[in-house]
Formats: structure tokens, C-alpha cells, sequence
């Protein structure tokens, strides 16, 4: 049982894109202005990348390419606030995704071992092995770690709500769920996370142990 | 081994990245500290290629929007529609969609009065009638109509007005006692009358008549009465020409009536009769 824990809030991350400006940069984008395409593209691209490479790593590129041309040409037909935006280019980008999983020879998503991560990374240092691990990542790893981590269905809620900064309600919209499903599949995937990240920090700790005696 | 409960509110926190790593359980400061470096901004290589994503981005965007433009032209429509519907079938489906939108009006009384009657015969001949009946082809074939009955309806007034003329002739050429000087001046306007058709003709008087009695009696015109006793009323007895109906003012049609009254002197005309004192009545 988890204890009331003060939660100690950090200042909220802000980007060239939010709600107060999207629609000015939803406008501008319409008419083929490249500076508000530009806007669209560094808050977008990198999300699509780790979503897509933590799938399909070896066409994540193109895939990414494909959903770019798919939101140019219906970009006229969008309505809706930033949120609804990015549900939108998600959406995109997970049919996107299925299409070249059924047409093409599947190819493995060459899921990373947890454990390589903590066995390759960890510099045996003292103190939490996977933090220190951790803070050493990229987030394109981190996004990996997660993938490779759970089950499909929870690794697909989780990144949705991490890289796409999606609520419950569109997370639910895109995977064409309920949203008590999200909520109870984002209950269990972040226990299991926990529980595969605490198991590993542990097995680490013990074989530099093992190794250290 | 319990599993670890997380609260709703934790939970969005430690997904959305707004609590510190070391404000969270124990449990999950390693899924914290992950989801930290999954949201941490792009990299060099995430944009890369940007300049050239952009451009292709802003093309298919002016691109779609011209595309509506480019894909349905008037005149792509227009040989489309030419190479695979000729005019004539466009011309019979444009016939039998206005003939059956006419029915359709005429059948729920939508249309003006003047195009109801037309409208609603032609309604009657929809499937095999491609002619639309207008107003004015009815006008036509009516007034067509009406001028045949006319002509017949002359040729049998003359024949009657003459017989009646001859008639009077006869009976004037033995005079009845109670002649007047006024029937004696109407019997000599009556022969002239008959004087001046028998010229026309060509022939004498009496053989005008003689011929004159042979046609009214082949076309059934009898006088039926000849009223011989001078009362001076109009007996109203007339000569029936057995034309049937005339008109009454339309294409100039007469009156076919031919009165003879009074003395035998009388011969009413048109639609006026003169009697014996010369007095006009309305019939």
C-alpha cells in the first residue's frame, strides 16, 4: 500500500506549441506557411519517431513521412483544440502503422532486453543501480524500455500518455477503447513497469554483489 | 507480494512528468525517472531532415486545397457527360422527367388554372404520349371546329332562308284580305332578296326555288309553319335547320332561326325577327 506521498509539482514544460497559440499555427499551417509548419513539426516529430521506432524502428522514418502527407492533405478538415490535434496525428500514425504490418512482411521490432540495458549500462556504482541507469538514457531508449516492457496493449497506453501527452479520454478515441479500459490498462502497466524495473535494479545490485565478493 | 496501489491523481502525475521523482513511492521512482527521460525535447537527429519534410508538408497542403479545382473542372464534367449520354437520350429523359413532373403538379394541383386541363389530359397518356398538348394547339383545333359547324350551319340557313323566301313568294302571289300596305312594301323587299340570290346563282327565280325546295327537302329542312291569319304576334314557329347547336357569337356564327310570322310576310334573319307591323323583337 502506497502511503499519501506529497507530491511536489515541477514547473510545467513549455514549448513553442499550446493551447493558446495552436490555433493562429493551425491557420497559418493551412496556407502552407513553412514557419508554422515548422511550429507543427518540432513538437510532433520527435513524439511520432519514438512512438513509431519503438515499433517499427527500421521504417519509423518513413512511416513518419507517410502521416505528415496524410495530415497535409486533411488538414483542412480539422477541427479541434491542440489535444484533439495530436489524438488526430496519432490516430494517423497507428493505421499507418497497421497498414505496413499487414502488407508487408513483418518485421521484428527488435524489442531491447531490459535486462541488457541494466547489465550493459550499469557502471557499478553504489546506491539505485536503474536510476543511475536511467538518467543515462535517451528518450528514445526510455520509450524502448517501456515497449519492451509490456504487453502491447499497455505499452501502446502508456506512450500514448507519455509521448503523446493524450488524456484518458483520447487515448480511448484512438485505440477505440473505453476509457475505464485505459484507465484499468494504465493501472496495470505501470505496476508492471515498476515491478520489471525494481526486478532488474535488483538483480543488478546483486551481481555487482555477487561480483564484488 | 502485494502489488503496489497507485491513486488516480499519482498516477496522471507521474505520467504527465509534473512530480518530482523523489515525491513519488518508492516503488515507482524508477517509472518516474523513465517517464522523465521519455519526455525529454527533441534531439538533433529527431528533426533531421526537417527543411525537406516542410517543404513536401507545405506542397500537399496548397495541394490539397487546389485539388478540387483541378479534379472537377466544368469541362471534364462536360465531356463526361458527353461521351457517355448522347443528346438524344439526354433530350428523352429531359422530355419524360417534364411531362411527368407536369402530371405530377397537375395531379396535386400545383400548377395555374390555364394548365391544369392540358396538363391533366396529358397526365392521363403519360407512358406512350411524348406530345405535350398546349393551350393553344386546343385553341386551334377548337376554332377548327367551330368554323366547320359554321360553314354547314350557312349552307343549311340559306337553304332554309330561301325556301322560307319562296315560300312567301307563293303565298303573297295570292294576297290575303287582311294585307296591309305595310306587308305589301315587305313582301317586294323579300323579292328582291330572292331575286338578287337567284342572280347569283344564275338562274330565274322560280327555278331558283324549284331547286331551293328540292335541296331543303333533301336536306330536311321543312317550313313548319306558316302562320297565314295576320294575328300580328310572332307565333315563334321557326324553321329548324337541324344543325344542331349554334354558336353564339363565336366564329361568327348566326342565328339559324328563320321565323315566318303574321302574314307570311315576315322573315326574321339573324337574331333579330321582324314581324308584320315592323316592329323588332328579340327572339
Amino acid at each position: 500500500m502506497v502511503g499519501s506521498p506529497i507530491l511536489v509539482p515541477v514547473p510545467p514544460r513549455t514549448g513553442p506549441l499550446d493551447d493558446s497559440s495552436f490555433p493562429d499555427v493551425l491557420a497559418r499551417a493551412r496556407t502552407g506557411d513553412q514557419a508554422a509548419a515548422a511550429v507543427l513539426f518540432t513538437d510532433l516529430q520527435p513524439r511520432l519517431l519514438r512512438f513509431l521506432r519503438s515499433a517499427e524502428p527500421r521504417v519509423a522514418d518513413d512511416l513518419a513521412s507517410e502521416v505528415w502527407l496524410a495530415m497535409a492533405q486533411g488538414l483542412g478538415r480539422f477541427e479541434g483544440d491542440l489535444s484533439g490535434f495530436r489524438s488526430w496525428v496519432f490516430t494517423i500514425a497507428r493505421r499507418r502503422l497497421a497498414d505496413h504490418r499487414r502488407t508487408a512482411i513483418r518485421r521484428g521490432t527488435d524489442p531491447v532486453d531490459p535486462h541488457e540495458y541494466f547489465s550493459d549500462r550499469a557502471d557499478g556504482e553504489g546506491g539505485d543501480a536503474s536510476t543511475s541507469v536511467i538518467e543515462r538514457m535517451s528518450a528514445q531508449d526510455a520509450v524502448n524500455l517501456i515497449s519492451s516492457s509490456l504487453p502491447a496493449e499497455q505499452a501502446e497506453v502508456l506512450l500514448l500518455r507519455v509521448i503523446g501527452e493524450l488524456d484518458v479520454a483520447h487515448v480511448a478515441e484512438v485505440l477505440d477503447r473505453t476509457p475505464n479500459w485505459v484507465r484499468v490498462t494504465q493501472h496495470r502497466a505501470l505496476r508492471r513497469l515498476a515491478q520489471k524495473l525494481n526486478e532488474n535494479s535488483t538483480e543488478s545490485v546483486m551481481t555487482d554483489d555477487s561480483e564484488t565478493i | 507480494m502485494t502489488e503496489p496501489i497507485l491513486p488516480d491523481d499519482m498516477a496522471n502525475s507521474l505520467i504527465d512528468g509534473t512530480v518530482e521523482a523523489s515525491s513519488v513511492p518508492t516503488e515507482f521512482r524508477g517509472v518516474a525517472e523513465l517517464f522523465a527521460v521519455a519526455h525529454q525535447p527533441a534531439a538533433d537527429g529527431e528533426l533531421a531532415g526537417m527543411a525537406a519534410a516542410l517543404e513536401m508538408f507545405s506542397a500537399a497542403v496548397t495541394g490539397a486545397a487546389a485539388a478540387p479545382a483541378t479534379t472537377a473542372t466544368s469541362s471534364n464534367v462536360i465531356s463526361l457527360f458527353g461521351s457517355r449520354i448522347t443528346k438524344r437520350a439526354a433530350i428523352i429523359v429531359g422530355s419524360t422527367l417534364l411531362i411527368a413532373g407536369t402530371a405530377a403538379a397537375a395531379a396535386g394541383g400545383a400548377i395555374p388554372t390555364p394548365f391544369f386541363s392540358s396538363a391533366k389530359d396529358t397526365s392521363t397518356s403519360v407512358t406512350s404520349a411524348s406530345v405535350v398538348v398546349t393551350e393553344s394547339s386546343v385553341a386551334t383545333t377548337q376554332s377548327s371546329v367551330e368554323s366547320t359547324e359554321v360553314e354547314t350551319t350557312l349552307e343549311s340557313e340559306l337553304v332554309a332562308e330561301d325556301s322560307a323566301l319562296c315560300t312567301a313568294t307563293t303565298s303573297s302571289a295570292s294576297p290575303a284580305p287582311s294585307s296591309t300596305p305595310n306587308s305589301a312594301a315587305t313582301t317586294g323587299s323579300v323579292d328582291d332578296k330572292l331575286s338578287s340570290d337567284a342572280s347569283k346563282h344564275g338562274k330565274s327565280v322560280s327555278d331558283f326555288c324549284t331547286e331551293v325546295e328540292h335541296q331543303a327537302e333533301a336536306s330536311g329542312v321543312t317550313v313548319s309553319s306558316v302562320d297565314d291569319h295576320g294575328s300580328g304576334t310572332d307565333t315563334g314557329s321557326s324553321v329548324d335547320t337541324g344543325s344542331g347547336k349554334t354558336g353564339s357569337g363565336k366564329g361568327g356564327s348566326k342565328d339559324t332561326t328563320s321565323s315566318v310570322a303574321g302574314t307570311g310576310t315576315t322573315v326574321a334573319t339573324g337574331s333579330d325577327t321582324v314581324d308584320s307591323s315592323g316592329s323588332h323583337k328579340k327572339p
